[in-house]
């Protein structure tokens, strides 16, 4: 009995055990079938015809217009000039003044058809009645924005800043003064397409530095950084800067539209209420290799698997770095973040002879096969006690699975 | 009771015996299915991606059917404000070389992140069927997070092709003789630059 009840046991235990075993090989040849495919990538580059503007810029910027003195009601005309890269775009030009009491401000039109060649939109200023009896000086702001066809906000603007002088007055008398001698550093040598930095240390009485390039005024088109503002000169005029007795102050040129000359000489003059208290100057050549990245067909900027990537960029390096970024998404949309193990990615710069010349090499390696796959951006700066001096963006895309790739 | 004893004792034997002899002609179909794969009369040989015989190559023309090579990759041309990449799906590389089974397939477009608003694009998928031009527009979705696809592709969309019926459209290949599909798939407009992968899926078949 107990032999029979034992063999029975036996005997539902293997049944179940049995069942469960055919459920499993049941589903076992749909799993053995299981889903594959191939695939091709490319990427995709069109050219955006998106508007740039030579003062207009995107989050907006300061310009800085000459004094103007009210002698008479005659108009000044400021030409801003709009182009695309490719292709046309509309959309529409506005400008306000801030104290429309002393200026008025007109376009020639508001509504703009942009294409390649540029499109040169004429800013009408006007004085009013008002400022032509002015009796002490007035700074105006005139706001200048554009806004594509269709959109709710400005993707360009710029604020121009005129100071308005009284009628009669008299060009400011050149300063006089006992100078001392100022220290002023900059580097030997810089390049067109990037930055300067500037540092200067101010005598032990001075408000204003007042800052010459080769004797006269810096050409129309200078950008200037100053105290984390960026002003860009809309007419050829010396900077003044405000600054304090003692006061080391650093500043950013940006000379890249202007006149381009084999060296520069930039003077410093410190002033104390008008008078000279402190001179200096220096010589900077313009011969420096600006950096570079060469890229060559869209098939270089795509990593399959645990591959790398490789571009020429230029033998200077000096102050060279970069920081890798993903785009991901966002809350509010999409956002490009970092991380603290650089996703697992290796960026490495080198010498290397390429094609029997030496050559230098950044690499982008995914070695260890675990950076997630995107969409990266490496930003190489040139940093030069703090300021970028230029910076240049490498798309790159990283994707996993046998592909081929055009 | 005795009775109903044996009777229980005889169910759970003969139901153990069935179950058994399941699995014995499981096992076996498995076998054969993969004998089948293996060593089928036709000449090919089975790779990775090339499980279901599928492939994705350049467009297939008579002269390249004469010539006996194969165009191997598809053919992409990047515009200003377009692109256009001309492509063949077909079940093997000359008339000696073919799956033997056939196919169903259907074809989906990848795209980066870069383009942040799907609509900003357009994919459109054409083919020709009984001497007419299909165009079928492609509609995107968000690759889904966590999903395979997405620790292939990351952050992006998928475009998908739809027939008139609002499905998938899907394509057959006759298997047993070398079939071909060529299409052109057109993308334009405006975008950051993005990576695309055009993907060819073979869903399950039971």
């Amino acid at each position: 009995m107990k032999v029979q009840r034992a063999m029975k046991k036996a005997a539902a235990v293997l049944g179940c055990m049995a069942l469960l075993l055919s459920a499993a090989l049941a589903a076992a040849p749909s799993y053995a079938r299981y889903e594959t495919n191939d695939n091709w990538s490319a990427v995709y580059t069109p050219q955006k015809a998106e508007v740039t503007a030579d003062y207009l810029v995107a989050g907006g910027q300061t310009v800085l217009l000459g004094d103007w003195p009210m002698d008479s009601a005659a108009p000044r005309k400021e030409t801003i000039t709009l182009q695309t890269q490719t292709g046309m775009a509309e959309g529409v030009l506005r400008c306000s003044v801030e104290q429309p009491e002393y200026l008025a401000a007109a376009l020639d039109a508001e509504t703009c058809q942009i294409t390649a060649p540029g499109y040169p939109a004429l800013l009408t200023l006007t004085p009013t009645e008002i400022a032509l009896a002015l009796a002490q000086p007035q700074t105006v702001t005139i706001h200048v924005g554009w806004s594509a066809a269709g959109a709710a906000a400005e993707s360009l603007w710029a604020e121009y800043r005129v100071t308005l002088l009284p009628a009669g007055t008299q060009s400011a008398a050149t300063p006089t003064g006992a100078a001392e001698q100022m220290t002023i550093t900059a580097p030997d040598s810089f390049a067109w397409t990037e930055a300067l930095t500037l540092a200067a240390a101010m005598p032990a009485a001075a408000d204003t530095l007042v800052l010459q390039m080769n004797g006269s005024s810096f050409p129309e088109g200078t950008r200037c950084t100053f105290r984390d503002e960026t002003v860009m000169l809309g007419d050829a005029m010396e900077l003044h800067l405000p600054v304090s007795a003692n006061e080391t102050i650093d500043l950013v040129l940006d000379l890249s539209e202007s006149v381009q000359e084999e060296a520069i000489t930039l003077h410093a003059l410190a002033l104390r209420e008008g008078a000279i208290t402190g001179h200096g100057e220096i010589c900077v050549l313009a011969d420096r290799e600006a950096l570079t990245v060469q890229t060559s067909a869209a098939e270089s900027s795509v990593i399959c698997g645990s591959g790398l990537l490789q571009y020429s960029i230029s033998r200077d390096t000096t102050g060279l770095s970069w920081k890798l970024t993903r785009l991901i998404r966002t809350a509010d949309g999409v956002a490009y973040t970092e991380d603290e193990n650089q996703f697992f990615l290796t960026v490495d710069v080198q010498e290397k002879n390429v094609d029997e010349q030496t050559k230098t090499v950044l690499s982008i390696s995914n070695e260890a096969g675990m950076a997630p796959a995107g969409s990266y951006l490496l930003t190489l700066e040139r940093l030069q006690n703090g300021h970028v001096l230029s910076e240049k963006e490498i798309p790159f895309f990283i994707h996993y699975g046998a592909a081929r790739t055009n | 009771m005795r009775e109903r004893h044996h009777s229980f004792h005889r169910v759970m034997t003969g139901l153990l015996a069935i179950c058994l002899s399941a699995c014995l002609v499981l096992m076996v179909g498995v076998s054969y299915a993969r004998y089948q794969q293996d060593f089928a009369p036709v000449d090919y040989s089975w790779t990775a991606e090339e499980e279901t015989g599928l492939i994705l190559g350049g467009v297939v023309t008579q002269s390249w059917l004469d010539a006996g090579s194969w165009p191997e990759n598809p053919n992409w041309q990047s515009g200003e404000t377009d692109a256009r990449v001309e492509f063949s799906v077909s079940n093997g590389r000359s008339h000696s070389a073919y799956a033997p089974q056939d196919q169903t397939y259907t074809l989906q477009l990848l795209a980066g992140l870069n383009i942040n608003d799907p609509e900003s694009i357009t994919v459109q998928l054409s083919y020709e069927k009984d001497g007419q031009t299909v165009q079928l527009r492609g509609a995107a979705e968000e690759i889904p997070a966590g999903s395979i696809l997405h620790s292939q592709f990351g952050d992006g969309w998928i475009y998908r092709f739809f027939d008139e019926n609002e499905k998938e459209q899907s394509f057959a290949l006759p298997g047993g003789a070398l079939h071909y599909q060529n299409f052109t798939l057109t993308i334009s407009g405006t975008t950051d630059p993005t990576l695309l992968q055009l993907r060819l899926d073979v869903p399950y078949q039971d």
